[in-house]
């Protein structure tokens, strides 16, 4: 099984948003965005703007017909700023030119007075000041009170994770063409075309039947289109209201870079109490989110933080609080993993300690905590298989660890520079959107006359393969070549009210319900097979594009029973409707069963540390992963390979900082902020899928388990292995429980001592 | 008028010489593969392959479409994803089969730069082993893949071709990596029209740098190109004078056997600098008079003592810069040579670069030592006869250290000359605190560098 989309893409002849030829008329829109921090403004001058050659109009929020609000969760974003503006890149104003640069020109026209007020970018000054998008959130279990007497050791910290750019390869794009009377169509590079529809009928003051959104695929998300692929559409699309032409808004890389929100940063505090042998007995954490100016997806990460406070690790005491710090940065937003990974590396640099301090080894600590069958997580759901500690025991097996350990000291006992270090990550994530209502997803299914079949659902094609998945489960139903199925783009007309394509669930929820359409489908055609063959429809089944009954093959192929169908009057669309079972959530409580399953797998890995001029490697990265019975090991490979490097480049060198001062991005180019290439790519990465616990029914797809998130956190070993090398030069370095580790950080660690 | 071949076809425009290359491929029906992803150069995303007229035939690369101006393409063969294949749907290049059967492609936004990386190394490197062709994709950013399926897919490709033949092109034409219209190019290339473009803009060298800051204003300009004169495209040695011209390429620089020679351990070194598709078109004159505190080659040339010739003024590299991007040059002045002295036999030149990112990076720190060791004793006590060093992202300028190589003269190698050194050395800097790194770091960094310079580059 293949990744279908690539034999189109290796020509280059998939077609992205910004491929579209434009059509007759089309304008081009460039977006004026605030320069300040935070600051209240006191003229906006657009005249100049609108004097330029070819600029058709410049859009200002007293322009906007309906509500100047795109929030989701909370309401608290403007499209375009009125009074104040909250961050840098804040968009103010829309400018709307014949072609893209003359729009680009007069946009640099607009001019904006403003009255600074104060900023804040660090989330603990924040939360200092009572700046909070919403009150804090506390998951608890057990009683750490009464926990507390049974600890030998009780160990307090911080730990620190930084931002991740999502460095999507095709920036944020939009094409919006008008329809008959107040009718629009949106192109968007976006996972969440309903919501870009619900927000555009918003802000345009028009019912949601009168927008539609359509997605071919997009060049990349990680989560990074989900909230903030909307502004841009709504924009163009509000462009497109008020001039009645089509308008293209594609953001440049370095508006990209500025105005869009990025994975949060977090800052934790964090006390873990453990008996004599080392098992955790006590968990208290407080994370402080760095949500940005608005609050975007903010509170749903949080959410998930706290869902992960605990890891991979039964803690029978725990009370873990979350803050949405309000701050004047981009939106900070979704991204791969969404407040998970955040909440693991906590969890680790914890356990760390705990063993730098204890004199106890990591992996002795890692080991005895591991989830075990039986265990209940503290928002009140049971683990119920052994997918944690069977990966942790098979990876040890996969990766040779005894003899990779032996190997490493002895590496580490004639290099004086030169150090290897090597770490276990073990990994357990939650599947199903946490918000519960958003799991469900619905398809629409055509078989055409000629036997062909045309599949719609509410995926979103974004290079994960969620189409191919999508065919092959149509192809199996139907028992006909993959080549015969199509997945169409993602059109809120064919399929409505969809939820965004994350949360790693877009496979199992749009595939179970496209396979629940092709069985309606399949059902009616064997009763019209029943009839010609005049026998029971239970006792026909397909197979190779043949009906067949017990005795073997009939007559009759796919392609006759079709076009028998359609001449019988027989309905060859379905429509269907998918929701995953079982799962709820009560907020007041904090308890539930928020998801369908958990997704477990261990990485080891080995880096090699330059203790001379801070620079690493990673030489090595073998993983054991249970993914279910796989539908699609090419793709599932694909995904574990990708996510662990975008992991481990959130760990090491992608690096944002803001200027003190301006609060301005200072990695704001590609020649700044730095992410893996192939020259740092580990030249072994062993992966070993293990199929682990069978799912229910209808959980799942067909038995494979989601892929899209959990493989990211694999990446967080590579901190530790680098400070485990690092130790290995100097058993007193130590850079901060902070990332990423840079170069830099690496260095000012090992020559610490001798500057002080 | 810009006269070119697009794939198999002859193409005479009337654009702008300086419009970039990617604005007008991606304003033509059917050339969409050809992707927008940065316009820094930093991502290969627009990857396309330049083929230009040599001395033996021509001279394919692949090169970032975003920053090659039109005017620069005039008579040359530019090849986009789309002229990989015929138009039949089914018909993929053995990279393109592979990527798809690896699933090496996930998204697809990088996918054509990708291939257009590999094809070009195919058409145009010297050797071609497996892990020159994986080097080659040193410019091109994939955010899917974590490229190890990309990995995979060019090891099955590579191990299927055959030796290198004397006839290139017959091989792959026959091998399917390319069509067999490129046959063809080499006599229309001769049939093109002459060039007739006015110039009104500036002199660019490679635009590799003033593309990434200037596309816009360049755009609507008819730049002249350095890379049309000859003269300043050479390498030679002139008695013990090595004669550098100031459009010589980083390409030609570290395929050059006249420095490869002499500096062994300089062609890793260059393969850090920029990315394969930047190296094709970038300058070391470039390099020279964009006058940027960490530009690589300057602080190899000042270790090597070299002077730039500008307008018939020979001037110590070390005196150039005078300044924070200001230079002893006035405008409309051109720099046509670098030149340095044959070091003494048994010299030898150590650079390093530590950035976030070990290629296709600008270093936080970069430095280059010239260095000579007493060769007559056996034992470990080798005497220094004679030490230069350089270091970037330390001051204003690209910086001689003159005080730390005079230290090191005369000295035999201990950890007490090493720790002196090094003080030495911080104390002739200042760096300041950037996007590259704090003060803090650089010192530290500019210390470790130099102990490696000692320790490993020359001692080793």
């Amino acid at each position: 099984m293949k990744h279908f989309d690539a034999k189109l893409h290796v020509k280059g002849k998939s077609i992205f948003a910004g491929d579209i030829p434009e059509p007759e008329g089309t304008l081009h829109a460039a977006v004026f965005t605030s320069q300040h921090a935070h600051g209240r403004i006191l003229s906006l001058d657009t005249s100049k703007a609108e004097g330029f050659p070819g600029v058709i109009r410049v859009v200002t929020a007293g322009d906007i017909p309906g509500e100047n609000e795109i929030g989701n969760i909370v309401m608290d974003e403007p499209l375009l700023a009125g009074d104040t503006v909250h961050f840098i890149g804040e968009p103010v104003a829309i400018v709307l030119a014949e072609t893209r640069s003359q729009a680009y020109k007069a946009r640099n026209a607009v001019s904006m007075e403003i009255e600074e007020l104060e900023a804040v970018t660090d989330p603990r000054e924040a939360a200092r000041q009572g700046d909070l998008i919403v009150p804090p959130r506390t998951f608890s279990c057990g009683n750490i009170h009464k926990a507390e007497s049974d600890c030998i050791h009780l160990i307090s910290g911080t730990a620190e994770t930084g931002g991740q750019e999502h460095l999507y390869l095709e920036t944020q794009s939009s094409l919006c063409t008008p329809g008959e009377g107040n009718a629009l169509q949106i192109t968007s590079s976006t996972q969440s075309p309903s919501f870009v529809q619900k927000i555009a009928a918003r802000v345009l003051g028009l019912p949601i039947h009168l927008i539609q959104v359509d997605v071919l695929r997009l060049g990349g998300a990680f989560g990074g289109k989900e909230d903030q692929a909307t502004p841009w559409a709504v924009m163009a699309a509000l462009g497109t209201h008020l001039t009645g032409r089509p308008v293209k808004l594609i953001l440049k890389r370095h508006e990209d870079l500025i105005n869009t929100g990025k994975r949060h940063p977090y800052s934790c505090d964090f006390r873990i109490g453990l008996n004599e042998d080392g098992k955790i007995l006590l968990w208290e954490v407080d994370y402080y989110q760095n949500s940005g100016a608005v609050s975007d997806l903010s509170t749903a990460i949080l959410e998930r933080s706290l869902f992960h406070s605990t890891a991979s690790y039964f803690i029978p005491n725990v009370v873990a609080t979350g803050y949405c710090c309000r701050t004047n940065l981009a939106p900070n937003t979704a991204f791969r993993g969404f407040g998970g990974p955040q909440a693991m590396f906590a969890m680790e640099a914890a356990i760390h300690k705990a063993a730098t301090e204890t004199g106890l080894p990591v992996e002795k600590i890692q080991r005895i905590n591991l989830l075990n069958p039986g265990d209940t997580f503290p928002y009140g759901m049971e683990y119920t298989c052994n997918e944690v500690r069977s990966s942790w025991e098979l990876a040890e097996e996969f990766s040779h660890i005894a003899e990779t350990r032996r190997s490493v000291q002895e590496f580490n006992s004639v290099n004086r520079y030169m150090k290897k270090g090597i770490s276990m990550m073990p990994v357990c994530f939650g599947i199903s959107f946490t918000t519960t209502f958003l799991n469900q997803a619905n398809a629409l299914v055509h078989v055409y006359t000629d036997g062909s079949v045309a599949i719609s659902t509410g995926a979103v094609e974004m290079g994960q393969g969620v189409n191919s998945r999508i065919r092959q489960v149509a192809g199996e139903i139907f028992s006909i070549p993959v080549e015969r199925t199509r997945v169409e783009s993602t059109n809120t007309s064919r399929t409505a009210n969809t939820s965004p394509t994350a949360a790693s669930s877009g496979a199992d929820m749009n595939g179970n319900a496209a396979g629940i359409a092709c069985r309606e489908i399949r059902g009616r055609l064997l009763k019209v097979a029943a009839e010609k063959l005049n026998c029971e429809a239970g006792n026909l089944y397909l197979k190779n594009s043949m009906v067949w009954n017990r005795n073997g093959k009939t007559d009759i192929s796919w392609d006759q029973l079709v076009a028998a169908a359609y001449m019988n009057r027989t309905a060859l669309s379905s429509h269907a409707h998918y929701a995953t079972p079982g799962i709820h959530f009560d907020k007041k409580t904090e308890k539930g069963r928020p998801f369908a399953y958990h997704v477990a797998g261990t990485a080891v890995t080995e880096v090699t540390v330059d203790c001379l001029l801070g620079t690493y490697r990673v030489d090595r990265v073998s993983i054991v992963h249970h993914g279910g019975n796989q539908l699609n090991p090419l793709l599932d490979r694909g995904q574990v390979e990708g996510a662990l490097l975008q992991g481990i480049g959130w760990v090491t060198m992608e690096e944002l900082a803001w200027d003190e001062k301006s609060k301005r991005l200072q990695a704001d180019t590609l020649a700044t902020y730095k992410v893996p290439d192939i020259s740092f790519t580990p030249d072994n990465v062993n992966i070993l899928f293990v199929e682990g616990e069978e799912l229910e029914d209808g959980v799942g797809l067909k038995g494979s388990k989601a892929i899209g998130e959990p493989p990211f956190m694999y990446g967080i070993g590579a901190w530790f292995a680098i400070l485990n090398a690092m130790k290995a030069f100097s058993p007193e370095a130590f850079p901060g429980y902070t990332a990423p580790m840079t170069p830099e950080r690496v260095l000012l660690a090992l020559t610490e001592k001798n500057r002080s | 008028m810009i006269s070119f071949i697009c794939n198999n076809k002859e193409v005479t425009e009337s654009c702008t010489g300086g419009l970039p290359v990617l604005d007008w491929i991606r304003s033509q029906t059917g050339l969409k593969g050809t992707k927008e992803g940065c316009r820094e150069g930093d991502c290969g995303a627009c990857t396309v392959i330049v083929g230009r007229p040599g001395d033996s035939g021509i001279e394919y690369s692949a090169v970032c479409s975003c920053l090659l101006p039109m005017g620069d393409i005039h008579g040359c063969h530019l090849v986009t994803i789309e002229g990989l294949t015929t138009g039949n749907s089914e018909d993929l290049t053995p990279f393109q089969q592979s990527f798809y059967d690896e699933a090496a492609s996930q998204c697809g936004f990088c996918t054509p730069g990708m291939i257009m990386s590999l094809t070009g190394f195919l058409l145009g490197s010297h050797k071609l082993t497996t892990s020159a062709a994986i080097e080659s994709l040193d410019g091109n950013i994939c955010r899917c893949t974590g490229y190890i399926s990309v990995k995979r897919a060019v090891e099955n490709v590579m191990c299927e071709l055959p030796e290198p033949t004397e006839n290139r092109l017959e091989m792959l034409i026959e091998k399917g990596h390319i069509p067999e219209y490129f046959r063809t190019i080499s006599v229309r290339l001769s049939k093109l029209p002459a060039h007739s473009t006015s110039v009104d803009g500036p002199v660019i060298a490679g635009g590799t740098d003033v593309y990434v800051h200037s596309s816009d204003e360049l755009a609507g300009r008819h730049p002249s190109f350095l890379s049309r004169r000859d003269d300043l495209g050479r390498i030679v040695t002139d008695n013990d004078l090595v004669r550098i011209g100031s459009a010589v390429t980083f390409t030609q620089l570290r395929e050059s056997s006249v420095i490869t020679d002499l500096f062994p351990d300089l062609k890793e070194f260059l393969s850090r600098v920029s990315s394969t598709q930047i190296r094709s078109r970038a300058t070391v004159g470039g390099n020279i008079v964009n006058a940027s505190p960490i530009a690589d080659m300057a602080i190899v040339f000042l270790a090597l003592n070299a002077s730039v010739t500008v307008s018939n003024r020979i001037i110590p590299l070390s005196e150039f810069y005078l300044g924070y991007k200001k230079l002893d040059m006035q405008e409309g002045e051109i720099l046509t040579e670098i030149s340095f002295t044959l070091p003494e036999p048994g010299s030898v030149l150590s650079s390093l670069k530590v950035g976030k990112r070990e290629y296709l990076d600008i270093a936080s720190v970069n430095s280059s030592m010239l260095l000579r060791i007493e060769d007559e004793n056996e034992n470990e006590s080798n005497v220094i006869l004679f030490a230069r060093v350089a270091a970037g992202g330390v001051s204003p300028v690209p910086l001689l250290l003159k005080r730390t190589g005079d230290f090191l003269k005369g000295k035999i190698l201990s950890e007490n000359i090493l720790q002196t050194a090094c003080s030495v050395a911080v104390e002739e800097i200042s760096p300041i605190s950037d996007v590259r790194g704090s003060k803090e770091y650089k010192r530290e960094l500019l210390m470790a560098q130099i102990r490696a310079h000692l320790t490993r580059g020359v001692m080793k």
